[in-house]
């Protein structure tokens, strides 16, 4: 490409820097980046080559198109340049843009950054033919392992959700085209710092102040004393596991339902929540261990006599609920058990919340209705007591626990 | 839980009384498999037993397995009605296929 006769064959040439009349500061861009450029007036835009920077001007050389008036000139999706353009020599299609602004994720600036703008040159589409000009006819090893760690950097840097930083003698530096915001990166610098004092790599999640976004942080010690960062924003790929699990929880909801003809009911917190509104709470127990069963058999006994179940359904009942509480004790460290009657007094609700570990969704047709299974060493049938002593099971099981709720018909 | 038990001639009955749950299913495990350690034929028997659950029956349906597969007979005798249906939801009847019955026995 030839801007003028002497360029590029004569690196002393200043031309196109004089040209855009900041003295000192203006520095060529090497290799030349392509650019879009959108004219304001007519909104038409075009691809340039910029060839030269300073902190109130830069040169785009442009064949195709005048760049003549106010243009926008996108370096990133993130990093835009706006101003005026003018012929900035004489008989070349060389133009050059007055800075007016410079917008970047967070701010507007009416300087272009240079150490900001060589972080974006130096990172944004470092192509391995602009590296290695001969690279297709390259099949030496070490031309192959170049090309081959240019290519890998190169997907790398077109993936949005990635963000590459160095973290080097106390400071953070971008090395990709784009950055985390400015939170995230206070965030993350934490992290570095402890990493890079401990000489070992760490990994970690980190959530966004707002609460909206989520990153892993990747963070190893490099040879040199420098550590190596990868931010990925995983804010999607959580979203989406959420929304997966949900239809699968839907899917075992349906099917359980039917399965049990809609004794077995699976329900979301808030539904549970609902659910237990209405009636008043009878009685509250913390249930820490075994030798306490007999106490809360008696406690519901006490409550649940007077109110018109005959013993034979009373003593079905306590069992039920016998065999969810045992369940909090053999899989967690036991849990709460209320006892809610409703406001006419033809339902009872027992109510069995465990911290737990709660039960894992791909286990729950087996241990809601194959004999004999459990997840650990009992005879297992706890679910089975429930689903046949119970006039309807509801369940919600989530990380936070699980909860049961056990309902018996006082009167029909 | 409460118990008793008679040995005679190779044959140990075991009575006992109460809730037969998860604090103390593993006492009436142990005192089945001692039992039947000296024994070759035990007798449990439920008239006294007026609560079961999973957790208790599981060590005394351990146990019996135990003690079946060393060629030893376990009997269970006198369950009360409410009771009977416990082991039955709980599969404890087939589960074993050995002898729950209301024995005219009574200790």
């Amino acid at each position: 490409m030839i801007l003028c006769e002497q360029c590029p064959d004569n690196p002393d040439c200043r031309n196109c820097l004089d040209a855009l009349r900041s003295g000192g500061s203006a520095q060529k861009v090497l290799p030349p980046r392509s650019v879009q450029v959108t004219n304001l007036a007519t909104m038409e835009t075009t691809v340039a080559q910029l060839h030269a920077v300073s902190r109130t001007a830069i040169g785009l050389y442009s064949r195709e198109h005048s760049l003549h008036g106010r243009m926008e000139v996108e370096l990133a999706a993130d990093f835009r340049i706006i101003g005026g353009g003018l012929r900035g020599i004489a008989g070349v299609p060389y133009y050059v843009i007055d800075i007016e602004k410079v917008l970047r994720r967070e701010e507007v600036l009416e300087r272009l950054l240079l150490d900001e703008f060589h972080n974006w040159h130096m990172s944004d589409e470092l192509n391995p033919i602009d590296v290695l000009p001969d690279w297709k006819e390259r099949d030496d090893k070490r031309g192959l392992l170049i090309k081959q760690e240019l290519q890998k950097l190169s997907i790398l840097r077109r993936i949005e959700t990635i963000f590459l930083y160095l973290y080097d003698n106390g400071s953070l530096r971008s090395i990709g085209s784009s950055r985390a915001d400015r939170d995230i990166e206070r965030e993350m610098r934490h992290l570095v710092e402890s990493a890079a004092g401990a000489g070992a790599s760490v990994r970690e999640q980190i959530m966004s102040s707002d609460g909206q976004k989520v990153f892993e942080v990747y963070a190893s010690p490099l040879p040199d004393h420098s550590c190596g960062i990868a931010l990925i924003d995983v804010t999607a790929a959580i979203l989406e596991e959420r929304k997966r699990k949900r239809r699968e929880w839907e899917i075992y909801r349906d099917i359980l339902a039917v399965v049990t003809k809609e004794k077995l009911l699976l329900l979301s917190d808030e539904e549970l929540f609902f659910l237990l509104r209405e009636g008043h709470k009878s009685l509250a127990m913390d249930l820490r261990a075994p030798e306490q069963l007999a106490d809360l058999r008696r406690s519901f006994k006490r409550v649940l006599e007077p109110v018109g179940l005959s013993d034979k359904r009373l003593l079905q009942f306590m069992v039920a609920v016998n065999e969810a509480a045992s369940n909090t004790l053999k899989h967690g460290s036991g849990g709460t058990i209320t006892l809610h009657i409703s406001t006419d007094k033809t339902l009872c609700r027992a109510v069995i919340h465990d911290t737990g570990q709660g039960i894992v969704l791909e286990d729950l047709p087996r241990v809601t209705l194959q004999h004999g299974f459990s997840t650990r060493h009992s005879l297992g049938a706890g679910f089975q007591v429930m689903l046949q002593y119970c006039d309807r099971v509801y369940l919600g099981s989530s990380l936070a626990g699980t909860k049961l709720i056990l309902e018996c018909v006082i009167a029909t | 839980m409460d118990y008793r038990a008679t040995e005679t001639n190779g044959q140990a009955t075991l009575f006992f009384a109460g809730e037969l749950d998860m604090a103390v299913g593993d006492q009436v495990g142990e005192l089945i498999q001692q039992y039947g350690g000296r024994n070759q034929t035990v007798t449990v028997d439920f008239q006294g037993v007026s609560f079961v659950d999973s957790s208790g029956i599981g060590s005394l349906f351990f146990t019996t397995k135990e003690l079946l597969a060393l060629g030893k007979q376990v009997e269970i005798v006198n369950v009360r009605e409410e009771i009977l249906d416990i082991l039955s939801v709980l599969g404890f009847t087939e589960a074993l296929g050995i002898s729950v019955g209301k024995a005219e026995k009574t200790g």
